[in-house]
């Protein structure tokens, strides 16, 4: 099932959440609130698309764990797994993804200018994809 | 001939004079099929002029004559035609729009009023050779099923566009060079694979629905048309036939007016006039506004529960509009997810697919993501998108085994050929009969019997003569056994009966019912490991229709506790298989069998499993059991029957409830019978008065 998981913590002194699996499938934000610096928390908008088959992922935001979940799938017809949005103090997030027992990798990301990140995993290597925008699915 | 194999004969002589063609006269072949020509000058001589300057006599000339053109039909398309019990439809690949050099066929085979799906085949090399006359092409084909004569020749006439297209002989060959099968198929279209398509679309959709779109009208990497989604896989060689089924959904099916997957399949099953939960080579797609997933998802092919791929839906909160970037993008969506439905993946995620392939994130492809070309983006990607699939892609439309891309087919991604297709649904049945099969539980135990439950009905109203033996035992029905590997095995009755006529007439409302044990055969034990088996069963009716029941899943269990582990060992022998078949024996060659019952019994009687031991040796208790020996002078020797212990065993089996229906019945009679036998006439009278409750029921 696709589950979007909103972690509605602010990330410096908040406990790692489990993703919510009891909300609906959402995927790319419809309308992104990507606050500007000095405006208070920006959106960090992480999207696993290809190559995830039955795993367990964790996401580290500039070293907190706020995302871990197993049975992480992707449905290969849109290329999606399951997404997740993460409020950031700060203008810069360092993100670090793993699989468990597989790839793992991590970038930096500037929240006013790219605040959308999809990781891919393409033939074993993770990958990571920023935008201003969601990248759109089909 | 080998009514199993399509590709077999008896005998057919075959001319195979032909020569092989260069790359060199390859390329000359397609330089002329280009312009469906001849060659006009000498600088453009081939191998076709060359032939014929051989076969004919020079005569002096005063002047050099004029080449005219000859403009030919081209050859490719599909084919149709066959013998009286397969049919073959061909699909030659060698020249009009974008040839992919390749033949693939589908076998139907055709048993009275029933055609059912046999199995493909495709050659991917074929050495094909032009002459002025004819295109033979020649090469070793791959199969879906294990073929006797496995290379394959086509030979098609060429002719004038004045004349009517020639058919195809096919003729079929072993390794060896022997003749195989040869069949004759007119043909049919210049298109591969016809396909029905429904559009439907949502009552919530504010902006129009897609016509088509002038790819001139931004730049693009190939020549400028109005395509629309039925031109561009017209251009890929699939016709698709608009049906008159369009429908305007109501908003409100969707709930919230966001789409769930679930939605949008019940929405497929109501407004889908040709849907049915079978392989059929009918799509639909339907434009709605706005998916669960957001506007960010422009589309998805949704379908993958079931018979998957007959359903995609597009999403105009994303793509909607009427500038000529948002109707480059709708075209892209609306083909795109219609790839899906014919099992294509992204171009960079073919390495998912079963059996993988090689990725193609670089694919100037329907099936790529523009935003993720490697290239240069989503600029760079219009800027040299044809707006067409990639050669591979084209290849798998054309001549992908046809389970692997009819829509109801091979679930998504999966694109193997796991063998005979007789777990295939019949895509024609008129014999007025219907043939089901069922467990009488769910899920089995590993080592427990499975039996199986058969059911012949008519729905002809004016009745059916039948004949009456559905047990597999007799050789008439057979019964298919998928196991969790994918393999597909027969069941083969461990002892073959001979029978003979048994017809009667069959009215509706009248079925006939039997049962059968089919954990052990000549096969050897076929439910041997944990996992999800499905069983199919096939009736041959009187007119020679193979009557095909619906798959029965079973599941067989995992032993979880060392006793189920130790039940199953017990259980899982060929002894105990061939005991459980024959109920029961006193041969010497099943005693380890016998002892593993004992053993059961005496370690686990409370156990719901060691009431099949107590069957078997309850049963066999009851009889008279003779054997031949070379002991005695008469050479034969009789076990007297033992009722009290039959009586003992069966009235504890009866009281259990772990057998189905029939079985549950036999033992009532044969427990009746040994109840009798020990002069215990009012237990008797009681066995048989439950007997009467549970209904009459065929039991042998």
């Amino acid at each position: 099932m696709l589950v979007r998981s909103l972690i509605a913590v602010a990330l410096l002194g908040g406990p790692a959440c489990e993703a919510d699996r009891g909300r609906p499938a959402m995927g790319p934000t419809p309308s992104p609130h990507v606050a500007r610096a000095g405006e208070g928390p920006m959106t960090l908008h992480v999207a696993l698309r290809d190559g995830f088959r039955n795993e367990t992922v964790t996401i580290t935001v500039n070293g907190k764990e706020v995302y871990r979940k197993a049975g992480v799938t992707t449905d290969l017809t849109i290329s999606f797994a399951d997404s997740v949005e993460i409020p950031v103090e700060g203008s810069t997030a360092r993100v670090e993804v793993a699989v468990v027992g597989g790839p793992t990798g991590s970038e930096e990301v500037r929240l006013a200018e790219t605040p959308f990140v999809a990781v891919w995993i393409v033939e074993g290597m993770m990958k990571f994809q920023k935008s201003k925008e969601p990248l759109p699915m089909l | 001939m080998n009514q199993q194999d399509p590709t077999s004969a008896e005998t057919t002589s075959v001319e195979s004079s032909f020569g092989e063609m260069t790359v060199e006269e390859m390329a000359a072949l397609d330089a002329i099929d280009a312009a469906n020509l001849e060659p006009t000058s000498p600088g453009s001589e081939t191998r076709s002029q060359a032939v014929v300057a051989v076969g004919t006599p020079a005569l002096p000339l005063p002047t050099p004559p004029i080449p005219i053109p000859i403009i030919k039909r081209p050859v490719s398309g599909r084919y149709r035609g066959g013998t009286a019990a397969f049919q073959l439809e061909l699909r030659v690949d060698v020249d009009r729009v974008r040839p992919m050099k390749r033949v693939s066929g589908d076998f139907y085979q055709i048993s009275g009023s029933t055609t059912t799906y046999f199995g493909s085949f495709i050659v991917n090399s074929p050495a094909i050779t032009v002459t002025l006359s004819q295109v033979v092409i020649k090469g070793l084909g791959s199969y879906t099923f294990s073929a006797g004569a496995p290379v394959v020749q086509v030979t098609i006439q060429r002719r004038l566009l004045s004349q009517p297209q020639a058919p195809a002989l096919v003729q079929f060959f072993t390794t060896g060079g022997s003749p195989g099968a040869t069949y004759t198929c007119p043909f049919e279209s210049s298109y591969f694979r016809a396909v029905r398509i429904e559009t439907d679309r949502v009552s919530d959709v504010t902006t129009p629905l897609l016509s088509n779109y002038n790819t001139g009208s931004l730049p693009s990497g190939g020549p400028a048309r109005n395509l629309s989604v039925v031109g561009a896989y017209a251009e890929a060689g699939i016709q698709m036939f608009p049906t008159s089924g369009a429908d305007v959904i109501n908003i409100l099916e969707a709930g919230n007016a966001k789409w769930s997957n679930a939605e949008l399949h019940a929405s497929m099953e109501k407004h889908f006039t040709l849907w049915k939960d079978l392989p059929q080579w009918a799509v639909w797609e339907v434009v709605a506004q706005l998916h669960d997933l957001g506007p960010g998802l422009y589309g998805i092919m949704f379908d993958q529960q079931g018979k998957q791929r007959q359903g995609c839906a597009v999403f105009h909160a994303g793509i909607g509009g009427t500038t000529a970037e948002k109707l480059r993008l709708q075209l892209y969506t609306y083909v795109h997810e219609l790839g899906h439905c014919f099992n294509l993946l992204h171009s960079w995620q073919k390495s998912f697919a079963v059996p993988p392939a090689t990725n193609r994130p670089n694919a100037l492809s329907w099936m790529n993501y523009p935003w993720n070309y490697p290239g240069g983006g989503a600029a760079a990607f219009w800027n040299a998108f044809p707006f067409q699939f990639d050669n591979e892609e084209v290849i798998h439309l054309r001549h992908a085994f046809r389970n692997n891309i009819i829509m109801g087919g091979s679930n998504f991604a999966v694109g193997a050929a796991l063998g005979r297709e007789i777990m295939s649904e019949p895509v024609r049945d008129e014999s007025g009969l219907t043939f089901s099969i069922s467990t009488h539980q769910r899920n089995f135990a590993l080592g427990e019997p499975v039996v199986l439950q058969l059911e012949l009905g008519t729905t002809d109203r004016r009745g059916r003569r039948v004949h009456t033996w559905l047990h597999p035992n007799y050789g008439l029905v057979r019964i298919a056994i998928r196991k969790p590997s994918g393999q597909v095995a027969f069941y083969e009755p461990l002892i073959d009966h001979l029978v003979g006529e048994r017809d009667r007439e069959m009215a509706p409302g009248d079925p006939i019912q039997d049962s059968a044990y089919i954990g052990f055969g000549k096969g050897g034990l076929y439910f041997d490991e944990p996992g999800r088996y499905q069983v199919r069963a096939v009736y041959p009716a009187l007119d020679g229709s193979q009557v095909m029941s619906p798959i029965q899943d079973v599941r067989v269990r995992y032993p979880v506790t060392a006793m189920e582990e130790e039940l199953a060992d017990l259980f899982m022998g060929e002894e105990q298989g061939t005991l459980l078949y024959l109920l029961g024996s006193d041969a010497d060659s099943l005693r380890r069998g016998n002892a593993a019952f004992d053993e059961v019994l005496a370690k686990y009687p409370k156990h719901a499993m060691a009431n099949y031991a107590r069957l078997v040796k309850g049963i066999n208790a009851g009889r008279d059991f003779k054997l031949i020996t070379e002991e005695k002078e008469s050479r034969l020797t009789v076990r007297v029957a033992r009722p009290e212990e039959s009586a003992e065993m069966l009235a504890a089996v009866a009281d259990s409830g772990v057998l189905d229906s029939a079985s549950a019945q036999m033992t009532l009679m044969r427990l009746a019978e040994a109840q009798t036998r020990t002069g215990d006439k009012e237990a008797a009278a009681k066995t048989r008065n439950k007997l009467a409750k549970a209904g009459a029921v065929a039991v042998r």
